[in-house]
């Protein structure tokens, strides 16, 4: 789609040319606006529901004045989006804003109060969010809302996404939930943490139905700032962080290593590869050259890294005219430590982001209102030249601290063969920078109408948002030459006589390559009609929407467009019984034409107990709410083209005496059959209660179903039909679960404290997936979580021969003392791959996640945190060097401290060392196999309000100090490295900040 | 008009014009309507001859070859599906488990299933799994891993549309169509000998027609198709290809590959494992006569002995096909080109494989079964073998006046040996093998390169990974010298004895080698004892001595212990040698033999989908 900008240049110069003119005046009335615990609530915006432009303010003591006549609505909106209106019964008004009273955003433009809601939303305000000094936001939302798992991965901060998921995982195949921003499919990792308004996570039918073909695995949906409040605000804030590896995996020096390397020569049944006066050369450093013994990570690391963070909001709610300017610049230094600096490039790991938006909503008429959000995220980010990211850390974990120096005495690079030109120190800063850039920038212009004129109630809008993305790699890198010294020994004494000295490679000429990484569009229209009514004490809100979307990457296979029409119908009666019925349409080009439509009902019934008279003036519940929901949506995230029979090239043959290579055609898999959309049947019962006017409880139960889940069908149908078989979506799973969620907050005079914990658990389970023939019920994957892990059991080690002699035969290799020694599953007398049994949890998201939050405030001197964990998830530890010790020539950590040997066979919990690669112990497995679960320090700070009293002096409203810690601490079962990131990948990172937020 | 509505009215024509003017924006269904994509359907291979030609290219690529192509497990595990050239027998050959070869390969085939008994129907199933190395592929012919369906279905897509596509004459449609029923018949050759009756296809099937029920055919029905298959290409095929033609299509099928084709399966189908008055093995599979006739009928040999003769007497008459025989030549050379060279006449079926470069197992890599320090084992001869062929006189050396001395072995023995085992003393890369224990081919006794004391040279000759890596080695998937040996054993069977022109079927091929010609006045024991003899020497390691144990049922060529040999040198020059014969590692099935491993299970994930298949005897 192409989009005239003219055009748009046009329709904003009609915008600016309107004014707004102004309107008569009524009776004046006069009101406050609290909160629960009776503070003024200031700067709310205050309206009129009949009178549609009349805008008023609270002052600094919660009061306004506005002119109106009785019967009328009297709406209250406040800066943090609760809101409440009141009918106007007397000249004076009274409103009490609770913390239910916030508005959700429901999708699609639609808002609800919370207090309305009979969905399962959860919500995560800027107050908390602003707490993180994370570069991407989704790092801000660890335990900020029940049902959401966050975890993190390994990965510079700026490129490292963590995984997210909604009440777990429900489908065999894809299940990236769906990403909104500002009601459009956007990542999130754009933006940055203090533009965010809100960001709520749909979790049930009722929320979801309307998303249609997108919203079975759940729907994260986040809400930039608006402008608001009276006058000219400013918000800055400037975060200073130190950063520094959360844990570093320890290796052993050089001395350790050989004696290692012996050790597991002997394992093999091979002879020493160090005599004793190498060792000792080694151990004293007498020979650095010869025998070095390199600290790689002390010789690639520095101690700490750092990050600034600048940010600057500017907002103004004028009478026809509201905008949100916001301005971001972060910078981040990573902790390598040799690096290379050539001008404005280095080879560090560096980042560099702007992100700047503009939301601005202007009153063309009384009726009539555009609004328009214009958002940029520039970046560029630099690091070694090596291939990918993680490259540079594989090269310093898995070189031994004896396997070459860092530069010979020539002052060459040190290197070997074995080890090619791997030399971290060199790879770091003699080899130059990879630069990544990334330009994003994102539109949406909406127009609505409000057609009271035509039917009371009914409004109109139409909108259009574009995004358009691109990043761009730019690789300058030069070779090396690399010096081997070989020491020639003595045979007797084994004294050094002589030094053979290699150079192999060359110092070569920078090369410059540069390439697009990926580039995409993203243009969608919607339009909507809405329609509010109330008579009495009934109320009454509907929409009716229709979306197309068209996505456009680069390469083959990668454009999507999806259609989305659907209704939502909202009915409350006294503010007490609440029915919500949705129905929705999608339709996808994913699928073939006769597939790809799907209708998805829903219905929510919501029951304000609270408002009961039985229940009005209880001392023990002061708010009950009961939520239930029904209801389908779909997934159509499937593979493109699966639906046809494709044909392709194959391998050739030789013909004739001469052998003459003739090239071949082959048919590729079979159009899958039956092919749909995945369907989710999703139950949700929720009740929401406060207790003692001090604690808020929300607990959730759901059991969700899902249906037409793509599947192999090498388990239905016969290999005799000779070709590849097809996909068929007739996968079958369940998922089930709870979210819990409690808050505690009292405030004194001077003292407040709060507290929270909210505990999820989700445990899928896979009903049916063609799964192919296995011969013993254990081995079945069908029944278990989905990624459940599966491995053989280990009962030991083998002690000697004999025993090995004694035991069932283990048919991968042949296998010696010190060797993992299973367990015969199906007593057959052979270890084989039939002998595996689950093992621990499911992989890749773990059942139970949990956090938990504290924070009190005295006299402007507050303290806060939180802490978040997991639970039933196993992780598998193959990480070469770090866990998997010397194998092709890797590194051993101090992980490997453990492993058997004869001396040790009792308390040995590692199987022998090995230089080869060991069939039998390198496996999936109960060794390698452990529990993953951690609870983690993810937040701490101190902070400091200064009184209002000494800001007056400088024309501030606000400041505030404060020094936060980020990812402090974890208590885990894998000590050696973050259980998170087990990997060889850049580390995860604790932080300390230090920052100042000022507002005037 | 107020200003209002003025301003109302441009800004909705303004949106209009905005969302209108993109480029004519589809709306609702058509939204979805996909650009036309340039994917190749079947109908872009059969407008063009020369992609219909490719498609069948791709099925003679699934043609049986008997070596190992491509060593590295690392690349098996990352393929969807295990190549099926390089996976047969998990990196093995199939000489390892019959008395040719003994494998050292400790995570090869031959280890893990057949020498551990470990093989099973559910063995046969294990491909599918997502282990390591797929250990389904490690059976000697598995049935939905070897990719012979994929080339029956190419086949028969290509016979069921070839005659649409637009350029390409009749004729060489038809010649084409052939080259297709031929392919199939090889498939089912080749499964026919591993397990018996099998499903029939007979088009290319579509999904819904996979879940209704395919049964097993008889034994004899299942050969009896074959045949007509064989029938079928014989007479759209041209009998062979000379001058130009040969060097342009040698390795397409031809007349006489099929007539030898046939003569395979038909010699296979009369012998004694399904033409016996008992079957080898109770079970529902021999009730229902999918792995037995039912009882012996002589009249089964007669058709094999009528196939073959028909292709010698042709062969003859033409001259095309024979027992090939070069002037100038040495014994051992005619030998080496006869099994070797391509389009000589010998050659009724050669398939040929690319030998890929290994991206990481260097340099012991599993393709050259000898190279490097240790190898890995993968070609170690037995001494069984070796044993085997005669002296040049003609006389077994088991034979006291044949003049064998066990001190010096290797002398004055049956060309084929040295042409087929790296004996001690023969020449070898420039110099002489040096087979003995602390040699430069026998590092240590427990070295896996030559731990029988011998390795193999047949197809390999003296390569080393350098100059045979990247090259295409042609298998002689089946040679006229079989012909000869086929129509011999099937006529001493059906006649009760051999007569002149059984006689001079045998000879011919001993002839060729230089030895002289079987004694007369032989029993049909005797004779037949000979014929398979012969055939062991001819056909070591060419996938032909496993059916012969299995078709005769020799039980004690499967339990007997297999030998090797330890040779030590004298400590100083002159130089003497001292053979010791040891006992090779013992095999599972030579303690605990059950005739159920003449034929292999049928994989259980696939007797599970329910469409008919019923498992072989002793398998269920």
């Amino acid at each position: 789609m192409k989009i005239n900008i003219q055009r748009y240049i046009y329709l904003f110069l009609l915008v600016l040319l309107v004014i707004y003119p102004g309107f008569a005046q009524k009776t004046m009335l006069t009101g406050t606006v609290n909160d629960k615990t009776g503070k003024p609530v200031v700067n709310a915006l205050v309206t009129i529901k009949e009178q549609p432009g009349v805008k008023v303010f609270t002052d600094t003591e919660g009061k306004f004045s506005i002119s109106g006549v009785k019967g009328q609505l009297v709406e209250v909106t406040t800066r943090d989006q609760r809101h409440k209106s009141q009918r106007i019964e007397t000249d004076q008004i009274v409103m009490v804003m609770n913390q239910n009273d916030a508005l959700i955003q429901v999708g699609y433009g639609m808002e609800q109060r919370q207090e309305d809601v009979t969905s399962a939303i959860g919500i995560v305000r800027a107050g908390e969010l602003t707490k993180s000094s994370a570069r991407n936001p989704a790092n801000a939302l660890y335990g900020q809302i029940p049902g959401l798992t966050v975890l993190e991965n390994g990965g510079a901060s700026w490129t490292a996404n963590p995984n997210l998921f909604i009440r777990g995982i429900g489908t065999t195949q894809n299940t990236a939930i769906l990403i909104l921003v500002d009601g459009f499919e956007r990542p999130v990792s754009t933006l940055s943490v203090d533009e965010i308004e809100s960001i709520e996570v749909l979790k049930d039918a009722g929320a979801l139905a309307m998303y249609g073909l997108r919203g079975a695995n759940g729907v994260l949906s986040v809400t930039t700032k608006r402008g608001t409040g009276k006058g000219l605000s400013v918000n800055a804030n400037y975060d200073r962080g130190m950063t520094k590896a959360f844990r570093l995996p320890e290796f052993l020096d050089a001395y350790g290593y050989a004696k290692a390397v012996n050790q597991a020569r002997a394992n093999d049944g091979l002879t020493d590869l160090y005599s004793q006066p190498e060792l000792d050369r080694y151990q004293s450093g007498s020979s650095p050259y010869l025998y070095p013994n390199v600290d790689w990570k002390k010789a690639s690391f520095r101690d700490f890294g750092h990050s600034d963070k600048l940010n600057l909001t500017l907002q103004q709610q004028a009478n026809a005219f509201r905008y949100l300017l916001y301005l971001n610049f972060d910078n981040e230094a990573g902790i390598l430590g040799p690096v290379k600096e050539t001008g404005p490039k280095t080879t560090q790991f560096n980042n560099r982001t702007v992100n700047m938006r503009l939301n601005a909503e202007i009153d063309i008429t009384k009726t009539t209102k555009f609004s328009v959000k214009l958002a940029g995220n520039l970046g560029e980010g630099t690091r070694p030249a090596t291939g990918a990211e993680g490259d540079i850390f594989s090269d310093i974990y898995n070189t031994p601290a004896a396997a070459y120096p860092v530069k010979t005495y020539h002052g060459i690079w040190g290197g070997t063969q074995t080890y090619a030109n791997n030399n971290p120190v060199a790879e770091i800063g003699g080899i130059g920078y990879t630069s990544e850039g990334r330009r994003m920038f994102m539109t949406d212009f909406v127009l609505g109408q409000n057609l009271d004129k035509v039917l009371k109630g009914l409004s109109v809008e139409a909108g259009l948002s574009y995004d358009n993305s691109f990043s761009y790699r730019d690789v300058r890198s030069n070779g090396y030459q690399y010096e081997q010294l070989t020491p020639i020994l003595d045979p007797i004494t084994m004294a050094v006589t002589d030094t053979i000295e290699n150079t192999y490679g060359t110092n070569s000429a920078t090369t410059f390559a540069s390439s697009l990484t990926s580039y995409y569009h993203r243009a969608t229209f919607f339009g909507n009609l809405k329609y509010s009514s109330s008579w009495g004490d009934n109320e009454l809100k509907s929409i009716l929407f229709v979306q197309q979307e068209e996505y456009k990457g680069d390469g083959q296979f990668t454009t999507y467009r999806r259609l989305l029409s659907a209704g939502n119908l909202h009915y409350g009666k006294a503010g007490k019984y609440f029915v919500d019925a949705t129905l929705a349409w999608g339709g996808t080009d994913l699928l073939p034409a006769a597939e790809r439509y799907g209708f998805f009902p829903a219905v929510s019934v919501g029951w304000k107990l609270g408002k009961e008279e039985w229940l009005i003036g209880s001392k023990i519940l002061n708010d009950l709410k009961l939520r239930a929901s029904w209801g389908m949506t779909g997934n159509d995230q499937v593979t493109q083209n699966i639906s046809d029979n494709r044909w392709q090239g194959s391998t050739g043959y030789y013909f004739g005496a001469n052998n003459t290579g003739a090239t071949g055609n082959a048919e590729g898999r079979l159009a899958s059959f039956p092919l749909s959309f995945e369907t989710s049947y999703k139950s949700n019962i929720g009740v929401d209660a406060g207790i003692f006017n001090l604690l808020d409880l929300s607990l959730d139960v759901f059991y969700d179903k899902r249906e037409g889940i793509l599947t192999t069908t090498d388990g239905l149908y016969s290999q005799v039909l000779g070709v590849a078989l097809p996909y068929s979506s007739t996968g079958v799973t369940s998922n089930k679960g709870f979210d819990l969620g409690l808050n505690l907050h009292q405030s004194f005079k001077d003292f407040s404290y709060h507290a929270g914990a909210q505990l999820s658990y989700a445990k899928n389970k896979i009903i049916e997936q063609n799964e192919v023939y296995r011969p013993y019920d254990y081995l079945k994957r069908t029944g278990k979580s989905i990624g459940q892990a599966f491995g053989l059991q280990a009962i030991g080690f083998f002690n000697d021969a004999a025993d090995i002699v004694a035991s069932p035969k283990q048919t991968y290799m042949a296998v010696s003392p010190g060797d993992i020694k299973y367990k015969d599953q199906n007593n057959d007398g052979f270890i084989d791959d039939y002998d595996q049994v689950q093992i621990g949890y499911a992989t890749n998201t773990p059942e139970i996640y949990y956090s938990g939050t504290l924070g009190m405030e005295y006299k402007g001197f507050g303290f806060d945190c939180v802490f978040q964990g997991i639970s039933n998830y196993t992780v598998y530890l193959n990480t070469p060097s770090i866990f998997i010790p010397l194998r092709s020539n890797t590194n051993i950590s101090t992980f490997s401290n453990n492993s058997w040997t004869p001396a040790t066979a009792s308390m040995a919990t590692l199987p022998r060392l090995s230089m080869t690669e060991n069939l039998n112990n390198y496996r999936s497995n109960s060794v390698w196999l452990v529990d993953g679960s951690y609870l983690k320090l993810r937040t701490a700070e101190i902070y400091y309000n200064f009184p209002e009293q000494m800001l007056s002096r400088f024309k501030l409203k606000t400041a505030q100090l404060y020094v936060r810690g980020i990812n402090l601490f974890s208590i885990d079962n894998i000590k050696v490295v973050d259980p998170e990131s087990i990997g060889s990948s850049y580390p995860t990172m604790s932080s300390y900040n230090l920052g100042i937020k000022i507002g005037f | 008009m107020k200003p209002n509505n003025i301003v109302i009215i441009l800004l909705i024509a303004a949106s209009l014009s905005l969302v209108c003017g993109c480029e004519k924006l589809p709306l609702g269904g058509n939204f979805l309507t996909k650009a036309p994509g340039v994917d190749v359907t079947i109908d872009t291979i059969f407008n063009k001859m020369e992609y219909a030609e490719r498609y069948l290219t791709g099925a003679y690529d699934y043609m049986r070859y008997g070596l190992v192509v491509n060593g590295n497990a690392a690349d098996e595990t990352s393929r969807a599906q295990p190549d099926p050239w390089t996976a047969i027998m998990g990196r093995d050959i199939m000489a390892s488990i019959t008395d040719e070869i003994q494998s050292y390969l400790p995570d090869g085939g031959a280890w893990t299933i057949w020498y551990s008994g470990l093989y099973d129907a559910n063995t046969e199933s294990r491909g599918q799994q997502n282990g390591n190395y797929p250990p389904g592929a490690s059976s000697r012919y598995n049935f939905t891993q070897e990719y012979s369906w994929a080339a029956i279905r190419i086949c028969y897509n290509f016979i069921q549309n070839v005659d649409r596509v637009p350029d390409g004459d009749a004729a060489y449609k038809k010649k084409l169509k052939g080259e297709a029923y031929g392919i199939i018949a090889c498939m089912y050759t080749d499964m026919f000998r591993n397990f018996g009756g099998l499903p029939w296809i007979n088009h290319a099937y579509t999904i819904t027609e996979i879940t209704g029920q395919m049964p097993r055919l008889t034994a004899q029905a299942t050969c009896d198709s074959i045949v007509k298959l064989c029938d079928k290409a014989i007479a759209d095929l041209p009998f062979a290809y000379q001058g130009a033609d040969l060097v342009n299509y040698d390795g397409r099928l031809t007349g006489g590959s099929m007539m030898g084709l046939k003569t395979r399966a038909l010699l296979f189908n009369a012998s004694p494992l399904f033409n016996a008055s008992a079957p080898y093995l109770d079970g529902i599979g021999a009730q229902q006569k999918l792995a037995w006739h039912g009882g012996y009928d002589a009249e089964r040999w007669k058709k094999a002995m009528d196939a073959a003769h028909d292709l010698i007497v042709k062969g003859e008459a033409t001259g095309d096909y024979k027992i090939y025989k070069k002037a100038g030549n040495s014994f051992r050379q005619d030998f080496q080109e006869a099994y070797y060279l391509r389009g000589n006449g010998e050659q009724l079926i050669s398939t040929r494989k690319f030998f890929r470069s290994p991206t990481s197992a260097t340099p012991a890599n599993y393709i050259f079964y000898r190279d490097g320090n240790s190898g890995a084992g993968t070609g170690d001869i037995t001494l069984d073998l070796v044993d085997a062929y005669p002296m040049l006189n003609g006389k077994p050396i088991s034979d006291p006046t044949s003049g064998y001395n066990p001190n010096d072995p290797f002398l004055n023995r049956d060309w084929r040996l040295k042409e087929t085992v790296t004996v001690n003393g023969d020449a070898w890369q420039g110099r002489t093998a040096e087979m003995w224990i602390g040699g430069r081919e026998r590092l240590t006794e427990a070295g896996k390169k030559a731990a029988t004391g011998f390795f193999l040279r047949k197809f390999l000759l003296e390569a080393n990974s350098a100059t045979a890596l990247n090259s295409i080695i042609c298998w002689p998937y089946l040679r006229m010298a079989e012909i000869y040996l086929s129509y011999a054993e099937a006529s001493n069977e059906y006649k009760g004895a051999p007569d002149a022109e059984a006689y001079r079927c045998v000879n011919i091929v001993r002839n060729r080698v230089g030895l002289p010609d079987l004694a007369a006045g032989m029993t049909k024991v005797q004779f037949r004892e000979a014929v398979i003899t012969e055939r062991q020497c001819e056909f070591a390691i060419e996938e032909v001595r496993w059916y012969d144990m299995a078709r005769w049922k020799r039980d004690t060529d499967f339990t007997k212990k297999l030998r090797g040999l330890n040779i030590y040198r004298s400590a100083s020059a002159p130089y003497t040698y001292n053979y010791k014969q040891f006992l090779l590692p013992t095999r599972y099935w030579q303690v605990n033999w059950s005739p159920k491993y003449y034929l292999l299970a049928f994989p259980n994930d696939e007797i599970l989908k329910g469409y008919g298949l019923i498992q072989n005897p002793g398998w269920e």
